[in-house]
């Protein structure tokens, strides 16, 4: 995705300013990847939810820290797991998810082929 | 494939995807598994409702076996928990029942405490929530069960009931009693 798309459009980063703009799109990528254990149909940037402020809060101070994303990410997800990614890692209890949509069209392939053959080798 | 096993294909993925639907029904996506479960309780320094000027560490937990109960005074199941608390404090002695006020005043959590009853040793203050941040606290009332070297075991998230407490955390609590 291109950092514009992660340029502000939400009301969130208008409390927290940035005097680097490198920060401000890390911050707004963090808040919009990570979502809410509270409402948890919203991510980070979207939800009014106390525990979503207070870690909007915390995410702010550390971006403004230096910190990295895989940092910040690793911050989140050893408190709230990973449930709290919006953007799985790929492990074993994950695999099926990244794997299975190719494993699916392998097989719709696989399928279309026979098909096709069959009405070839055996015209009516 | 013969044409006739071929006509088994729709019901085989009737069945496929209405397997994993029936699951589906079953699953509580409120009910977060704790990452901390066998961690180490995460460290921390507080002062209590009770005294402010007492500063209290995650050594409390060493030597017995700690139950959590993270609450507020903003949270109505806290309020609805809080008499199986008490009648459990009274019935139970051994009990180390710690308290973590969670995101709330001072105040209103003396008054509370002062209103309803007090069935914990001491009660931690987290004004800010910043510790029950670390311990990946999403929603009050919540409750750890630790062990007696300060390692997190269970959690129960939602109102504790007299049901689960006499079934699954009192036995629970028992064999963690019995360990080194």
């Amino acid at each position: 995705m291109k950092n514009e798309d992660w340029i502000p459009d939400d009301t969130s980063l208008d409390v927290y300013p940035f005097q680097d703009i490198n920060q401000q799109i890390l911050f707004s990528k963090i808040i919009h990847e990570l979502r809410c254990s509270v409402c948890q149909n919203q991510n980070l940037s979207d939800s009014m939810a106390p525990l979503a402020v207070d870690l909007r809060n915390e995410i702010y101070q550390k971006v403004q820290a230096n910190q990295s994303e895989q940092q910040i990410i690793e911050f989140v997800s050893s408190r709230y797991g990973e449930f709290a990614l919006y953007n799985p890692p790929l492990q074993w209890n994950t695999a099926f998810l990244w794997v299975g949509p190719f494993v699916l069209l392998v097989i719709g392939l696989c399928v279309i082929a026979h098909r096709i053959g069959g009405a070839q080798s055996s015209p009516k | 494939m013969t044409p006739r096993l071929l006509l088994l294909a729709p019901l085989c993925i009737f069945l496929i995807i209405g397997g994993f639907l029936w699951k589906g029904l079953a699953l509580k996506p409120q009910e977060l598994p704790s990452v901390l479960i066998g961690q180490t309780a995460p460290p921390f320094q507080l002062s209590t409702v009770e005294d402010p000027t007492r500063h209290v560490t995650e050594a409390l937990f060493q030597g017995h076996v700690t139950i959590l109960n993270i609450w507020a005074t903003w949270c109505s199941s806290c309020q609805t928990e809080h008499e199986l608390w008490m009648q459990l404090a009274k019935k139970q002695d051994a009990l180390f029942l710690v308290g973590l006020n969670y995101h709330d005043g001072l105040e209103d959590a003396k008054n509370w405490l002062k209103n309803l009853g007090n069935p914990y040793r001491l009660t931690l203050f987290d004004q800010n929530g910043r510790v029950g941040m670390d311990y990946g606290v999403y929603g009050t009332p919540e409750t750890f069960i630790i062990d007696k070297r300060g390692v997190i075991r269970h959690r129960h998230v939602g109102p504790m009931d007299a049901m689960v407490w006499q079934e699954k955390l009192l036995p629970m609590i028992g064999v963690l009693e019995n360990e080194k």
